[in-house]
């Protein structure tokens, strides 16, 4: 019981430390990368990208669905 | 949080940071972009506007932090509506995978084992006509974690 506890304790460290290590090696690319990314997507309209579901009331863009699921 | 400026690489690593606004501001729509607060957000940020550039940066260290991770390792190598296509691909393989596991475990001889495949097969067509993929699918935060999710059943 203690050894799995110990190992569960070790497996939640390591992985803090693992995401904590690649947004670290993330972090180097710098803002004007994904600024780019951004200015294509509202360029070719994905940013805008709105989808129409059978028993929806209306089209939904997927980003106000996302808002409308946190709120 | 990641078009925003970065005042700490190690700060930004431990949470994303993003510009902290007051709401009134951030409700004004912003044509091109969503509807939502955060995409009005993204487009101030990508204007160049002098009091979003200014704004102190609050940190955001809840559940997206793992999405940002991700988004950010995706749209390092691809452009955006290839992130979400190649995302609502792997949602629905994951549902894929859930149904077809659940079709196997019906062969199984014990009636119980039938009984809970047959349960999760139920479950994967109820995903699959009424979890509204198309829009979940394509997002970070949810198709992440729901993929991982059916495929962990």
């Amino acid at each position: 019981m203690m050894r799995n506890i110990a190992l569960a304790i070790l497996v939640a460290v390591l992985s803090v430390f693992g995401l904590f290590a690649v947004n670290l090696v993330v972090m180097q690319i710098g803002p004007d990368h994904y600024r780019t990314v951004v200015a294509d997507a509202v360029r070719n309209g994905t940013m805008a990208a709105t989808t129409r579901q059978p028993f929806g009331p209306r089209a939904t863009s997927i980003w106000s669905v996302e808002a409308t699921a946190r709120s | 949080m990641l078009v925003t400026r970065r005042d700490s690489p190690v700060r930004q690593s431990i949470s994303p940071r993003w510009p902290l606004l007051p709401e009134a501001v951030v409700a004004q729509p912003a044509p091109g972009y969503g509807r939502d607060e955060f995409c009005h957000l993204l487009a101030r940020t990508m204007e160049g506007d002098p009091a979003t550039l200014a704004a102190r940066l609050e940190s955001h260290h809840r559940y997206l932090h793992t999405p940002v991770t991700l988004a950010a390792l995706a749209l390092m190598v691809v452009p955006l509506d290839v992130a979400l296509w190649v995302l609502l691909v792997l949602s629905y393989g994951a549902l894929a995978v859930l149904a077809i596991a659940a079709a196997a475990r019906m062969r199984s001889p014990e009636p119980d084992e039938r009984r809970r495949a047959g349960a999760f097969l139920i479950v994967a067509a109820v995903l699959a006509l009424f979890y509204a993929l198309p829009i979940y699918g394509r997002t970070f935060s949810y198709a992440s974690s729901t993929a991982r999710w059916w495929c962990s059943c």
